[in-house]
């Protein structure tokens, strides 16, 4: 007998439907897989077998072949398991086909029939409801994952006996033998709530950070060790607005193919810190491996991605970011296809100002002018070429850092941001932008209208300040934002000359790197 | 004070014809000075040297003037045949030679107890028969520094004083390049091969030497510069000085082993006093607690050193500031009550709040929070983070301020040197 299940498989985020198509006919005892199957796949007819075996099935002497389709796409990971278990019973008659119509099917079998959990579900199910397939049998340690999408009814057994008896049963008395799974409701997720209030005096790094997240600007922070870099960065997270319900979905599907997925938080609600060690290979970065998984910077999607001392990574590794950084995206190519994981992150990264990271202490500082320079064309040109505001981070005097009170608070910086935020929702309603740092090309001049005494002031600056041409337009929407930040329709001087103060970078790259040289790189 | 030194022989006679042989001599690997004078006092000249028998290098050996180390360099040089023209294409360089037994070799360093063997040089000798004093300080000095280095090489080199000085960043740099604008002679005591420009920032000042002063170096031409050829040719900066003159000192610096070379080889140190508190005039406080003299002014300075000596010779005496007070107003400081005109007060095209900010403003950088900070107590005033940037984002368009790449911003020398004329 010949017969179908309903299955998928995911393409880095991309979900493809499976169909798995059992035939078990008479003769020879016989089991082949085809399929263009990764070996994981393959190793499904061993687990198959003793798993039914152990739930009481006996195989008849029998034919079988099994065919997952389109078999052109190639197949990896365990999710066929159930699939393919439930094929084998429906092709020997034990499930009567009708009942397993309309149902989606993965997970993982062990040998002894119990149902293992898989990566990925949650993207599995949003494309599921998207093709009418409004039902789905998967793990029981994945129903909470699947339970986040409430239009699908979500059918969780714990082994394969379960699943089994579920689909010999009426189809109108089942669903009290297994009650379909009710979304899980995140629990307070309001644990260690880290607030800007906590950081003594920093006014400096304060603006920089609200600037960076109000127009969504990547931001460089300089400063000695121990000056609060790191602290300040992870209080960033809190003074960027909430996630949306599509912002969460995306990302949580990003997380679960990562395998990151956690059962008991659910659907994820709070915008992650994701901080990579400056010895993450690059395949932790920006994703990887035969079949690719993602990386940093797709876990950092709708988030923060920090690089802390920037400056120790490697130049290759921080060259990858250069198409995230563009294209909000990444693409990975490898034998079996091009992966796409999204990669809409805002980047803060810190740096030591010198080798000893005091500078500009003269008490404290005795690096030579060579060695400073030396130190800072270190950092990778095309970084710091996307880096549209940079910062000194000052070290915090005693008195400072004992003052508890009288710190701005993460909520009144927030506010401020969202007004921000309205402001450029409602300039770029019917265009493709929503942050003034997206803008592009002629947009830029169209939005950011700047007055003859302005652009004076921006040539002026041009010559006397040593800033390169790519800087024109940063300074352009830096200071768009610094002025939506006041509530402000024009861009007045002061705005555009504390945008024009947040561009030291510029005259870090003199002998170390050409950005008019293709495949730079010492 | 100048003190017998142990090591000399200057009954060693120079000829021209040694010349090439001295070369070769210095080219040997691993014979430092040292080791060089100890032979050509046995040797009694370098050509015996190269044409020594194996027993008389044998004796040199036992009598330990050799190690074995240096005996094995010296025979292998010894099978090198083309001296002659390797002399002439030093010359033909234009580089001049002065070992020991030289008649130019300056006398004042024949007397320190470790003169350099061999002077490679290129340009003028300092004139033994002009004053001469070194002037030593910190690298990344302050404006202070800056101002008070610049002042008194201009000053002396007036005067006819020589300026002495390891053509290093900072201070010695500034000296003598206040000394060579005011038409004086300088001399620049190099920690690597007189043909190289280190550091190269101060490629126009090896220039000016060129034409104007002079280099020297006691190391081979070509020798690249390393941190420790550094202390030694500091004793060369000092042996060729009457005085030292230290303008700003860390506390632990290499300035101060120059001057303890200086007191070793006697010759007198004086030093400007700074601010307590800040830590380039560490050191120089430090030294006038252990008894330097200190130096107010050039004139000062002048009269301690060669009052009544030959400098104030009839008619050759010349005053500096033509048409200025005589030195008794001591509430000014002399040096800056020269009348010479630096031009417009550039200061008159800020702000207010501007000119406020440039006050606060050195020469060595701040970063933001401090100037602020500092704002505020200057003025009374507060600024935002967003205020400061725009004051001084106009002030460095102005030209008045810099930032530095690093971090911090900082006065811009030039603007500050232009606009040197004070106002009551």
């Amino acid at each position: 007998m010949f017969v179908t299940m309903e299955s998928a498989t995911l393409n880095g985020m991309e979900c493809i439907p499976v169909k798995v198509e059992v035939d078990v006919a008479p003769g020879m005892p016989f089991f082949e897989m085809v399929g263009y199957l990764g070996s994981e796949v393959r190793e499904a007819r061993e687990r198959v077998r003793v798993a039914l075996k152990n739930i009481g099935v006996e195989l008849p002497p029998c034919r079988i072949t099994v065919n997952l389709a389109p078999a052109g796409v190639h197949k990896a990971g365990t999710a066929f398991d159930l699939p393919m278990a439930v094929g084998i019973l429906t092709a020997l008659g034990r499930i009567p086909e009708e009942h397993t119509r309309g149902i989606l099917f993965i997970g993982e079998v062990g040998l002894d029939g119990s149902l293992r959990p898989v990566t990925g579900v949650l993207p599995v199910v949003q494309d599921a409801r998207k093709r009418q397939l409004n039902h789905c049998m998967l793990p029981k340690a994945n129903e909470g994952e699947a339970a986040v999408i409430e239009e699908v009814r979500v059918t969780a057994p714990s082994h394969l006996g379960e699943a089994l008896t579920y689909l010999q049963m009426d189809v109108n008395e089942r669903d009290t033998y297994l009650t379909p799974a009710k979304p899980l409701l995140p629990e307070g997720q309001e644990e260690e709530k880290e607030d800007f209030s906590e950081v003594a005096g920093q006014e400096e790094v304060r603006r920089g950070v609200e600037l960076a997240v109000a127009g969504s600007h990547h931001l460089l922070m300089v400063g000695p060790p121990g000056a609060g870099k790191t602290m300040i960065a992870r209080r960033i997270p809190g003074i960027l607005p909430p996630l949306t319900k599509e912002e969460s979905l995306e990302l949580s599907a990003v997380y679960s193919v990562a395998g990151k997925w956690k059962e008991q938080t659910g659907l994820i609600t709070k915008r992650p810190f994701v901080s990579p060690h400056h010895t993450i290979s690059d395949q932790g970065l920006t994703g990887g491996g035969r079949i690719p998984k993602p990386g940093a910077v797709s876990l950092a999607h709708h988030a923060v991605l920090f690089l802390d001392e920037l400056g120790e990574f490697r130049r290759r590794t921080l060259d990858l970011l250069r198409q995230p950084l563009e294209e909000k995206k990444i693409h990975l190519s490898r034998a079996f296809g091009t992966y796409t994981y999204p990669a809409d992150f805002l980047l803060v990264a810190a740096t030591n100002p010198c080798p000893c990271g005091y500078y500009p202490d003269p008490l404290r500082c005795h690096c030579s002018p060579r060695e400073i320079e030396r130190y800072l064309s270190k950092i990778s040109g095309p970084i710091l070429d996307r880096m549209d505001l940079c910062v000194e981070v000052a070290p915090v005097s005693l008195q400072l850092l004992s003052k508890t009170e009288g710190n701005e608070s993460s909520a009144v910086m927030l506010r401020r941001i969202l007004q921000a935020r309205d402001r450029q929702e409602k300039r770029y309603r019917n265009t493709p932008y929503h942050y003034n740092s997206q803008l592009s090309g002629a947009d830029t001049l169209k939005y950011c209208v700047l007055e003859e005494a302005q652009k004076k002031l921006l040539e002026t600056a041009f010559h006397t300040m040593g800033l390169s041409a790519r800087a024109y337009h940063k300074i352009l929407k830096v200071a768009r934002t610094i002025a939506d930040l006041e509530n402000c329709d024009e861009i007045r001087q002061e705005h555009l000359t504390e945008a024009i103060g947040y561009r030291r970078m510029d005259q870090w790259r003199g002998i170390a790197y050409d950005p008019e040289k293709k495949g730079d790189g010492l | 004070m100048k003190m017998e030194s142990q090591n000399v022989i200057t009954s060693v006679p120079w000829t021209q014809g040694q010349q090439p042989y001295y070369y070769w001599l210095c080219r040997v690997q691993g014979i430092g000075s040292k080791t060089a004078l100890s032979l050509l006092a046995q040797a009694g000249s370098p050509e015996h040297i190269y044409e020594s028998t194996e027993q008389e290098q044998k004796q040199w050996r036992e009598r330990n003037l050799l190690s074995e180390r240096q005996l094995q360099n010296l025979c292998a040089a010894r099978r090198e045949r083309n001296l002659h023209r390797e002399h002439e294409t030093l010359q033909k360089r234009g580089i001049s030679m002065y070992p020991l037994s030289h008649p130019d070799y300056p006398a004042s360093l024949r007397l320190i107890p470790d003169p350099p063997a061999v002077l490679f040089g290129k340009g003028r000798l300092p004139d033994q028969e002009k004053p001469s004093v070194a002037i030593i300080g910190a690298r990344s000095c302050s404006l202070y520094g800056r101002t008070m280095a610049y002042e008194f090489a201009r000053a002396l080199a007036k005067e006819g004083v020589q300026i002495i000085s390891g053509m290093a960043r900072g201070i010695d740099g500034i000296g003598q390049k206040a000394a060579l604008q005011a038409g004086g002679y300088s001399c620049g005591v190099l920690g690597c091969g007189v043909d190289i420009c280190y550091p190269k920032e101060n490629q126009e000042l090896y220039d000016g030497l060129l034409k104007q002063g002079g280099i020297l170096s006691e190391y081979l031409p070509g020798t690249q510069p390393k941190p420790v050829f550094f202390p030694p040719r500091n004793r060369i900066i000092s042996g060729l000085a009457d005085a030292l003159l230290v303008v700003e000192a860390r506390q632990k610096s290499g300035t101060l082993i120059t001057v303890d070379m200086a007191l070793e080889q006697g010759r007198e140190v004086y030093v400007l006093p700074g601010r307590i508190g800040d830590p380039l005039s560490q050191g120089c406080n430090q030294l006038i607690a252990q008894g330097a003299a200190m130096a107010f002014s050039p004139r000062e300075l002048l009269d301690n050193l060669y009052a009544g000596t030959r400098l104030f010779r009839e008619g050759q005496h010349q005053n500096p500031r033509k048409g200025s007070k005589p030195a008794e107003n001591t509430d000014k400081p002399q040096v800056f009550a020269c009348s010479e005109s630096a031009g417009p007060d550039r200061t008159e095209a800020l702000t207010e709040q501007e000119r406020a900010l440039y006050e606060v403003l050195d020469l060595y950088p701040k970063g933001p929070e401090q100037l602020r900070r500092e704002y505020s107590d200057w003025c009374g005033q507060s600024l935002t983070p967003a205020q400061l940037m725009d004051l001084l984002v106009r002030l460095c368009m102005k030209g008045a301020a810099c930032r530095e790449p690093a971090g911090g911003f900082r006065k811009n020398a030039q603007f500050f040197e232009q606009n040197r004329r004070y106002k009551k």
